[in-house]
């Protein structure tokens, strides 16, 4: 096997960056001839960095030193016309986000063709001959369509194939992929990840996979180099390092697989939902007959006391609407919805960067419940925040910071100390980690857990990962298309699914 | 720990808007000659260490009329922004959160008034109200309550479907301590901005509207009622025209600057 790419003692920093630290510092690696490198790591660890480096898209203000030698020929000094040269014969990338990479006034077909107008002296025929053949490989089969269609037209997945389209038509000998699917659904992640597979096996593909999702890298690589604060801190084979991982940082991003100990459930039931329908109205314009859209149907379940029940599904499923619905956000409804406690359920939502109020200091939000609760004297109120602030594990000083100075698990720290704040029976969790690094994920856990062992508050989790559901969820209910399709014990769940779809789910998930 | 640029914008505005306005108030009180009364042995004077700005055609001190001219534009302006702001702030947030055919027919209106010439629908309102300080007032605030609106209504729709807000409704918080306490903050640098910017306006229009004889009634001294009163004059006495429309400018000027000063530290 020979070497394809090589990287060798590769910084990137910027400018402006006053405290003087790289993005990317002293990086070295190879990519061998026909293989799948990982390159693993959390946000801002520099793996995307690596990737436009060596494709040389970088931003006009880094400032880079060190060698990239693409089939022995060194790239990193070649000029700009030299550098497109190469990106289009020889390198093709994939972007994260479906929506955004491809240019939505342009149509699909014209976008892939784009390469081969640029690269090549084919005559237009051929190179419509090529582009459909490109289409088909990446799994369009209707390729004739697609070719017309504009991105707007296409789902997220379909636009995914298209760029992967765009990267491989012109047949380039390593392909570098910017977490090609952590945008896309569970089940479309899968078919992206086995057509990644199928190219790298038919056209001895080499591909440089960058992912922050382990078990995504696990599936589908042959080396891993896991990436921490721009540098490389462990390297070897899939096997290798997940299971024997030598660094400490490597040991904590692998093992963050968080378990739920003991059962804290009570006889008491605090939430049950019977024969729940719900809908939503069309918005027109004009007065007129209005539209129904019935999102949920026929939804019932009950979690007692100091349960953690789980409800799994893809985006879309209904899952979100569920959380509203029992919260009393959302109103249009048939059904019952019955919660015990005088308190109603408390969410915590997904995106932390939305749930909380930027206008105002981490204090005056966390002191809002406390004013709600009717708790007038100033003291006690700052008191409570200061306590609350040590429970979910931060320090007094947040009081007088603002949002926009925490990080994302800081910030959902705080949005679970605000539902905790209303002393709910139950909380609602809706999809609280995806949105949080690999290792910061299991801290939040730890906290929801600890909540629940604590408080003995019952938690309805909302999630699109069945491994989490196995680990952490006494119960779980599968939702698909507004419909429960099957409830069960949580690792029963999991280990004997009984419906076709949660069959499906599970092989996704499964590294 | 980088070290915080001064911003001169900012500071020089304030020095500007503060000198400017200290002296107006204290001209309310003490002027160095009477703001009224006419002295006919000494017309259309220029400026000397006498009669700091020179006199007017019946003789009167141009600086301490313009002095006083400012306390008047001033309160006109404030009061003017101060009524469109209220009402402005007001209709904004009920229509954005809110939405629905109230939504509809407030904004329809706001469009309408956008589209005419602010000093054109002045002119209009006054016909209507009558001459006179107090319909001026009434007229530019009706005219000011536009820009408002939309800055919080946008600032209500962008804001009412975000997650901080559904947490606040599952808490349990009122609708009104909503819109007062979670929302509006979120509002308040555009709100500040288009304050300077609607009461740099209102200078300008009340001047305007009092040169045209509309607005500020004779005897009574505003910048631009002494703009229209050196009109004729202008060829014998430049000073009794200059120093008001100097003022006028060095006013704007100031207050542009603490609009431009209270951008820069919003970013």
């Amino acid at each position: 096997m020979g070497v394809l790419l090589e990287v060798e003692h590769l910084s990137v920093g910027f400018a402006e960056d006053g405290r003087g630290k790289n993005a990317v510092e002293d990086l070295s690696f190879v990519v061998n001839q026909g293989e799948i490198l990982g390159l693993v790591g959390e946000s801002g660890s520099g793996k995307s960095m690596t990737a436009l480096t060596v494709m040389g898209i970088q931003p006009e203000n880094a400032r880079i030193s060190g060698r990239i030698v693409f089939r022995g020929r060194e790239i990193s000094c070649l000029s700009e016309n030299e550098r497109n040269q190469i990106r289009g014969n020889g390198m093709g990338m994939v972007f994260q986000e479906p929506m955004t990479s491809l240019n939505p006034v342009v149509k699909a077909g014209t976008q892939v063709a784009e390469a081969l107008k640029i690269h090549t002296d084919l005559p237009a025929k051929e190179i419509r001959a090529r582009t459909l053949e490109a289409l088909e490989c990446v799994g369009l089969s209707d390729a004739e369509t697609v070719y017309d269609q504009y991105p707007h037209e296409l789902s997220g997945g379909m636009r995914q194939r298209v760029m992967l389209a765009m990267a491989i038509v012109h047949m380039p000998s390593l392909l570098i992929a910017d977490e090609p699917t952590t945008a896309l659904d569970v089940l479309v992640q899968a078919q992206i990840l086995g057509l990644i597979r199928r190219l790298h096996k038919e056209r001895q593909l080499s591909v440089l996979f960058i992912s922050h999702d382990l078990n995504v890298i696990r599936q589908i690589c042959d080396r891993v180099l896991v990436m921490h604060e721009g540098r490389i801190l462990e390297e070897g084979s899939t096997k290798k390092i997940f299971e024997a991982p030598e660094h400490a940082y490597t040991k904590k991003l692998v093992g963050t697989a968080v378990e739920r100990s003991g059962d804290f459930r009570t006889e008491k039931t605090v939430l049950t939902v019977r024969n729940l329908n719900v809908y939503y109205k069309e918005r027109r314009l004009l007065p007129g007959r209005q539209k129904k859209h019935q999102v949920l149907s026929d939804i019932s379940f009950s979690v007692r006391e100091g349960e953690i029940f789980g409800i799994v599904g893809e985006s879309g499923c209904g899952k979100s609407t569920l959380a509203r619905a029992v919260t009393g956000l959302h109103r249009d409804l048939t059904g019952t919805v019955s919660v015990e406690g005088e308190n109603r359920p408390q969410i915590v939502f997904q995106d932390p960067f939305g749930s909380l109020n930027p206008a105002r200091k981490i204090g005056w939000i966390m002191e809002e419940p406390l004013r709600v609760r009717k708790i007038r004297d100033r003291q006690e109120r700052e008191h409570m925040v200061r306590e609350m602030l040590e429970d979910i594990g931060l320090d007094e000083s947040f009081a007088a910071r603002y949002p926009d100075e925490l990080s994302g698990g800081q910030r959902q720290r705080i949005s679970i100390g605000l539902a905790l704040s209303m002393n709910p029976k139950l909380l609602i969790a809706d999809e609280p980690v995806s949105a949080l690094d690999v290792t910061i994920q299991a801290q939040i856990l730890e906290l929801l857990l600890k909540i629940n062992r604590e408080r003995k508050a019952a938690i309805l989790f909302i999630t699109h990962d069945l491994g989490l559901v196995r680990r952490i969820c006494h119960q779980a209910a599968v939702l698909y298309e507004g419909r429960i399709l099957e409830t069960g014990e949580g690792r029963a769940l999991c280990d004997h699914p009984r419906t076709e779809y949660t069959k499906q789910l599970l092989a996704a998930a499964r590294p | 720990m980088m070290k915080m640029k001064k911003n001169w914008n900012l500071i020089i505005g304030l020095s500007i808007t503060g000198v400017i306005l200290t002296a107006a108030v204290a001209a309310q009180f003490w002027t160095p000659y009477s703001v009224t009364e006419m002295d006919a042995s000494s017309v259309n004077l220029a400026p000397s260490l006498v009669h700091l700005m020179g006199t007017d055609n019946f003789g009167r001190d141009v600086f301490s009329r313009t002095l006083n001219g400012i306390g008047i534009t001033f309160l006109t302006a404030s009061l003017a922004v101060a009524i469109g702001a209220f009402a402005g702030i007001l209709l904004g947030a009920v229509t954005g959160y809110y939405g629905g055919l109230f939504d509809e027919l407030v904004m329809g209106v706001v469009n309408m008034i956008l589209a005419f010439p602010s000093i054109l629908l002045a002119l209009i309102f006054i016909s209507f109200l009558g001459v006179g300080t107090g319909n001026l007032i009434a007229a530019l605030g009706i005219l000011y309550i536009p820009p408002f609106v939309r800055i919080v209504r946008s600032e209500m729709i962008r804001c009412r479907d975000l997650d901080f807000v559904r947490s606040a409704r599952v808490m349990g918080v009122g609708t009104g301590r909503i819109i007062y306490s979670h929302i509006l903050p979120n509002a308040l640098i555009s709100i500040l901005s288009t304050l300077t910017v609607t009461f740099n306006n209102a200078v300008l229009s009340e001047a305007g509207m009092s040169y045209l004889g509309l607005g500020v009634q004779p005897p009574v001294p505003s910048l631009g009622r002494m703009l229209s009163e050196a009109q004729p004059y202008l060829g014998i006495n430049p000073w009794y025209g200059i120093f008001p429309g100097l003022l006028i400018l060095l006013l704007i000027l100031g207050i542009a600057l603490v609009n431009e000063g209270l951008q820069r530290e919003k970013a």
